[in-house]
């Protein structure tokens, strides 16, 4: 299956973005993709743009926000209370 | 592509990879553990807290790993209106899962399981449509390991299942987002587990706060995720630190996945096995995994062994785990769905009126099971899974 995934295309625009400095790696995401276009490994976390259905379910299961569509506005890094 | 064979090869070195490679060696199999993390046990993605007289059924308890001990619950209605549950016979644990999570890993090796970190299963082994073995990538270099049982217990974001073709998808209804903090600093009753519910304060889950000492809790947050958007998580975490204890200091702080769902049908296929969060061995009502992902683990491991040991590793060959795995978990974790699904229809209103009445009550009648069969008393149908929940 390491095969499969290496020969596909990884859009350098996938639907949906990562924003690596708030994502903690803890695979919620990878959970709830129907599509299976979540490829994590130890220290990253990537969408294959050309598997990907635009489902949307991984960006409210991200606890702190790290996914986002990618014309979105993710990443300015403002919540609220000062965290 | 260097190459090696084994009889069982575990993918993920939690509570459920430790016991099913730990249960597999002891009944004579040749096992391996694989652990994508440097460290077993880190980073830690869990409330920690366990039943004492649960996990005493399985290993020894070993005060190095015990945090804190509990006597009880304390609930919070969304109008603040707490109702605290002693428990008689029950003792509640919050645990340090990092030295847990290392020491399971450590009774595996004992029992003579190969154990190696760093080790990312990034692919499965098919032949004639049977799983049969993992690849492996370890500092940059690619392994293949055959195996003639493979166990997959790699946690909600499993992929081991959906490479051999089992349906592992989680809906967004039957996933909780969580995020946890350790905070230190914390004034608050450290001889209970405090929940808060309500639509407000979690979507969907719930907050709780656990003890770690007297003044160090890990204050977490699950919420359903079809009922949040990006990030709600942390935002009402966060909230509600900012309210309750705003005087305390962040030491640590994690987030996670929580299957909330029905458990697997059928987790299994020729040459496969998967246990714990990866079949969805968690309590959907509460969240709480670490107990059955043990007890999964370890039946998978008795049926790998035995298995191997029989020379059929079809899904004829592990069909006795469908059958261990339907009383204690199955059953059960249905059963908790089913309340689950009444608990989500409650209004805050309803919720509060519920700790109303409780309390209005005679302490002796202060129980989990009376709370919830109050709290859906107008919902007669559930009463027979609340009793049997709470006996």
């Amino acid at each position: 299956m390491g095969k499969i995934h290496a020969r596909l295309d990884i859009k350098a625009d996938p639907p949906v973005v990562v924003n690596p400095r708030r994502c903690d790696l803890c695979g919620a995401c990878v959970g709830v993709c129907p599509a299976d276009c979540i490829v994590m490994d130890e220290r990253s976390l990537s969408v294959i743009g050309s598997l990907c259905i635009k489902c949307g379910f991984c960006i409210p299961a991200c606890p702190l926000g790290a996914l986002a569509w990618n014309e979105g506005d993710n990443g300015d890094g403002r919540m609220t209370n000062g965290f | 592509m260097a190459s090696e064979r084994y009889d069982v090869v575990v993918v993920g070195a939690g509570p459920a990879g430790s016991m099913a490679a730990k249960r597999a060696a002891e009944k004579g199999a040749k096992v391996m553990l694989l652990e994508r993390d440097p460290v077993i046990g880190s980073p830690v993605r869990c409330g920690e807290g366990v039943s004492g007289v649960n996990l005493a059924k399985l290993i020894p308890l070993q005060e190095r790993w015990i945090a804190a001990k509990v006597k009880g619950v304390v609930i919070y209605a969304p109008d603040g209106t707490g109702v605290t549950i002693h428990s008689e016979k029950e003792i509640g644990l919050i645990l340090e899962r990092n030295l847990f999570d290392r020491y399971l890993a450590e009774l595996a090796a004992e029992a003579g399981a190969c154990v190696l970190t760093r080790a990312d299963v990034d692919g499965i082994v098919i032949e004639n449509g049977a799983v049969k073995g993992v690849y492996y990538t370890r500092l940059g270099r690619r392994h293949r390991v055959e195996a003639a049982v493979t166990v997959g217990a790699d946690g909600v974001e499993s992929r081991v299942g959906r490479w051999a073709g089992l349906k592992t998808q989680i809906t967004p209804a039957d996933l909780e987002s969580a995020y946890q903090f350790y905070l230190a600093g914390v004034r608050y009753d450290h001889r209970y587990c405090h929940f808060y519910v309500g639509h407000e304060v979690a979507p969907g889950g719930y907050i709780w706060v656990f003890p770690k000492s007297e003044t160090v809790a890990s204050v977490g947050i699950g919420v359903a995720v079809n009922l949040a958007d990006a990030g709600t998580a942390y935002q009402k975490l966060t909230h509600f630190i900012s309210t309750h204890f705003p005087d305390a200091s962040v030491v640590g702080e994690m987030a996670g996945g929580v299957p909330v769902a029905r458990p697997m049908k059928v987790p299994l296929t020729d040459g496969l096995l998967l246990a714990g969060d990866a079949a969805r061995h968690c309590n959907p009502l509460t969240g709480g995994g670490i107990f059955t992902a043990m007890l999964a683990g370890s039946y998978a491991g008795e049926v790998a062994a035995d298995a191997v040991a029989k020379g059929d590793v079809s899904r004829k060959g592990l069909s006795a785990y469908l059958r261990m795995l339907e009383e204690d978990i199955v059953k059960v974790h249905l059963r908790a769905y089913r309340i689950k699904e009444g608990v989500l229809r409650l209004t805050d209103e309803m919720m509060n009126a519920t700790a109303r009445e409780v309390l209005s009550r005679p302490s002796s009648e202060l129980t989990i099971r009376n709370v919830f069969l109050t709290a859906l008393k107008h919902q007669p149908r559930l009463a027979l899974d609340i009793i049997r929940a709470f006996i």
